[in-house]
C-alpha cells in the first residue's frame, strides 16, 4: 500500500491517458452499431481489458469509416 | 464550335478491345445521350475525356482544346459525375464543396455563393451541415451533381446517372439535368431508355466499341428502317380475309382481331390496306401507325 | 499550390475527425511519461519485488536511463503505431474511387501524393517531438543534473529514421491496392537496414544505425561525423521514396 502512495503521483498522467483512450473508445464503440471488423461485445472487453493498445486496435481496425 | 469531338478512339485492355473507333459530335447546349449495354465502353470513353486513362490511338477534344492523358489543363471546362460518386464521408457538403472550389482556384465568397445556389437546387440544403457519410445514394448522386457543376462547367459528364437509384432518385436527377440544360451541353451514359426519352435531344448508340447511330431523337427515328402499322378490325371472321388479300407483307396476328404489319415505307401500304378495306367491306375498329420507340431503335441497330 | 494546400486541410481534417490524431497525440503523450518513470522506479520496484534474502547491485538511475527508455520506446513503439495509421493513406483513396472527383476538378496528382506525405510527416514529427518535451521536462523533476551530451542530434537522427520508413510506408501504398503495401515495403527496407547493420563493411551506412546507436552518441562512444553515411543515406532514400511515390501515382489508371 505504501508503494502504491508513493507511485500514485508519478503514474498519474499515464493512469489519465489510459482512461482515456479507454473511454474515448468505449463511447464510441457504444455509439455506433456497424465496425469493420468484429462486434460490440468483443470490441467492449477489448477496450476495456487491453490497455492501449486495446482502444487503438478499436479505432484502426474497428471503427467503421463513415 | 462542337462542346466535345471525339475521333477515332481505340482503346484495348489486355486482349479485350473495349473501342474500336469512337467518334461523336456534341454541339453547345443540348443534353446528349449515350446508349449502349454494360460493357460497350461508355464509362471507358467517358474517362478518356476526363484525361483519367490513356488512349491508344484518336483524339479528343473539349472546346476545342486537345485532353492529354494525366494533364487534367481541358477539364476546367468539364464537371463530371461518376456512375457511384463517393466523398469524403467525415465532411459536411458544404465542405466538400468548399475544398472542391478551393482546387478549382476560385475565391472565398464566389464559393459561398455558387455551392450555396447548387445546394439549393440538388435539394440538399436542409442536409448541408450533415456528415456525407450517412447520406443515401441518392443524396450522394445529387451532391455529385453539385460537386460537377461547381466551376461552372461548360459540358457536364454523367457517367450512368440514374443506374443505380429508385424510382424517386432518378426523377430527381433528372429533374436536375433538365434545369442545368440551358446553363451547359450534358452527356449521359444509360442504359435506361425511358430516362433518354425524357431529357436528351440528341443520342448516339453505343455497341461493341462503336458508335452505330447517332443524331437528334427526330433524325434517328426517321432514318429507321421497318415501321409498325396496328389494324384492330371489328369482326373476327374479317381477319382470315384481309390476311388473304395482305399475302406477301410482314403481317402477324396479335390477337383475334388485330393485325400487326411491318414494312419499309408504311404509308404506301396504309394506303393499299385502306383501299382493301374499303373494298371489302371491312369494318375498322382502329388504325394507327406506331411511332418507333427507342427501344425499337436500339434493338434494331444494335442487331 | 491551392489544390496543395487545400488538400493538405482536408488531410488534416480527416486526421482529426477520424481521430488518427487524438491517437497519436495520446500515444506520444504517454511514451512520454513513460519513459522518465520506468527509468527512474524500475529499479525500485525490481528490488521491492525480489525474493527476500537475494540481491542484486542495480545502480542507482540516471537521466541518461530515461534517454535510453526514450530511445528504446518512441522510434520502435511509437513508429509501430504511426506506420500502421499511415498504412492505407493512399490506397484506400484509391481504391474507394474518392479522388475521382476532386482529380477531375483539376487536383493535380502531385498535389494529392504530397498532401498525404505532408499529412504524415507532419503528425510524425509534431508527435515524436511532443514525446520528446514530455520525456524532457519530466526527467527534469527527477533529476537534479539533467545535461545530457549530443542529446538534440540523437533525437534528430531518430526523427529521420521515422521519416524515412514513413516515406516507404507511402511509397507502398501507393504501389499496392490494400493496406499491406505499405507495412511490406517499410517492413523490407527496415529488414534490409537490420542486414546492412551486421556485415562489417557496409554497416555505417544502415538507416538502422540513426535509431539504434543514438546512446553510444549520447555516451560519447561514437561521434555525429559517424552517423553522417547512415543519415545522407536515409535522407536520399526518403526522397527517392518521395520521387518514386510521385511518379507511380502519376501513371495510375484510375
Amino acid at each position: 500500500m505504501d508503494a502504491l502512495r508513493e507511485y500514485l503521483p508519478v503514474l498519474l498522467p499515464v493512469i489519465i491517458i489510459e482512461l482515456a483512450l479507454a473511454v474515448m473508445a468505449l463511447v464510441h464503440v457504444l455509439r455506433h452499431p456497424h465496425y469493420k471488423t468484429g462486434n460490440r461485445v468483443l470490441w467492449v472487453i477489448v477496450v476495456l481489458f487491453v490497455q492501449i493498445i486495446g482502444p487503438i486496435a478499436y479505432f484502426v481496425f474497428g471503427r467503421e469509416d463513415s | 464550335m462542337d462542346t466535345l469531338e471525339v475521333r477515332g478512339l481505340t482503346k484495348r485492355f489486355g486482349q479485350n478491345e473495349v473501342l474500336k473507333g469512337v467518334e461523336l459530335l456534341v454541339p453547345r447546349h443540348c443534353v446528349y445521350g449515350l446508349i449502349g449495354q454494360n460493357g460497350a465502353g461508355k464509362t471507358t470513353t467517358m474517362r478518356i475525356i476526363l484525361g483519367l486513362l490513356a488512349q491508344d490511338a484518336g483524339e479528343v477534344y473539349v472546346c476545342g482544346e486537345k485532353v492529354k492523358y494525366g494533364e487534367t489543363k481541358t477539364n476546367r471546362f468539364v464537371g463530371y459525375l461518376p456512375d457511384v460518386p463517393e466523398f469524403y464521408g467525415f465532411m459536411t457538403p458544404e465542405e466538400y464543396l468548399r475544398l472542391c472550389g478551393r482546387i478549382c482556384g476560385m475565391e472565398h465568397a464566389q464559393i459561398r455563393e455558387k455551392s450555396g445556389e447548387l445546394l439549393e437546387l440538388s435539394g440538399l440544403k436542409e442536409n448541408r451541415k450533415k456528415r456525407i457519410g450517412g447520406f443515401s445514394r441518392g443524396m450522394k448522386q445529387r451532391l455529385g451533381i453539385a460537386q460537377a457543376l461547381l466551376n461552372g462547367p461548360k459540358l457536364l459528364i454523367c457517367d450512368e446517372p440514374t443506374s443505380a437509384l429508385d424510382p424517386v432518385g432518378r426523377k430527381e436527377i433528372l429533374d436536375i439535368l433538365e434545369q442545368v440544360k440551358e446553363k451547359t451541353t450534358v452527356i449521359f451514359s444509360t442504359h435506361i431508355l425511358s430516362d433518354v426519352e425524357r431529357i436528351c435531344d440528341s443520342v448516339a448508340f453505343l455497341h461493341d466499341g462503336t458508335i452505330i447511330q447517332d443524331g437528334t431523337l427526330e433524325e434517328l427515328k426517321m432514318r429507321h428502317i421497318v415501321d409498325t402499322m396496328i389494324v384492330e378490325l371489328c369482326r373476327q371472321e374479317d381477319v382470315q380475309r384481309l390476311l388473304k388479300k395482305l399475302d406477301g407483307l410482314q403481317v402477324s396476328r396479335q390477337n383475334k382481331t388485330t393485325l400487326v404489319i411491318h414494312a419499309k415505307d408504311i404509308y404506301t401500304v396504309q394506303h393499299r390496306l385502306m383501299n382493301m378495306l374499303a373494298d371489302g367491306q371491312i369494318a375498322v375498329e382502329k388504325l394507327e401507325i406506331q411511332e418507333p420507340s427507342l427501344e425499337n431503335l436500339f434493338m434494331e441497330a444494335v442487331r | 499550390m491551392k489544390g496543395y494546400i487545400a488538400f493538405t486541410k482536408k488531410e488534416f481534417m480527416e486526421y482529426f475527425r477520424s481521430y488518427k490524431l487524438l491517437i497519436i497525440l495520446l500515444v506520444f503523450l504517454l511514451l512520454g511519461f513513460m519513459n522518465p518513470i520506468s527509468a527512474k522506479y524500475l529499479p525500485e520496484l525490481v528490488e521491492n519485488f525480489m525474493p527476500a534474502g537475494m540481491h542484486m547491485d542495480i545502480p542507482e538511475p540516471v537521466i541518461a536511463d530515461a534517454w535510453i527508455q526514450f530511445f528504446k520506446n518512441v522510434p520502435q513503439i511509437g513508429l509501430v503505431v504511426m506506420v500502421i495509421m499511415s498504412s492505407g493513406v493512399v490506397s484506400q483513396e484509391l481504391g474507394r474511387g474518392t479522388l475521382l472527383p476532386v482529380l477531375t476538378k483539376g487536383l493535380k496528382r502531385k498535389a494529392v501524393w504530397l498532401s498525404k506525405f505532408t499529412g504524415v510527416a507532419v503528425l510524425w514529427s509534431i508527435g515524436y517531438y511532443l514525446s520528446f518535451a514530455v520525456t524532457y521536462f519530466y526527467s527534469a523533476l527527477f533529476w537534479d543534473e539533467t545535461a545530457v551530451p549530443e542529446l538534440g542530434t540523437a533525437v534528430f537522427f531518430a526523427w529521420l529514421f521515422g521519416l524515412l520508413l514513413l516515406s516507404m510506408v507511402l511509397l507502398g501504398s501507393t504501389m499496392s491496392k490494400s493496406y499491406a503495401g505499405g507495412l511490406l515495403l517499410a517492413g523490407a527496407v527496415l529488414l534490409a537496414g537490420m542486414l546492412m547493420s551486421m556485415l562489417h563493411g557496409v554497416s555505417r551506412y544502415s538507416p538502422v544505425r540513426l535509431a539504434s546507436e543514438n546512446m553510444s552518441l549520447i555516451d560519447g562512444t561514437l561521434k555525429a561525423e559517424d552517423f553522417l553515411p547512415a543519415a545522407t543515406v536515409a535522407a536520399v532514400l526518403a526522397v527517392a521514396a518521395v520521387l518514386a511515390g510521385i511518379a507511380l501515382f502519376d501513371k495510375k489508371q484510375l
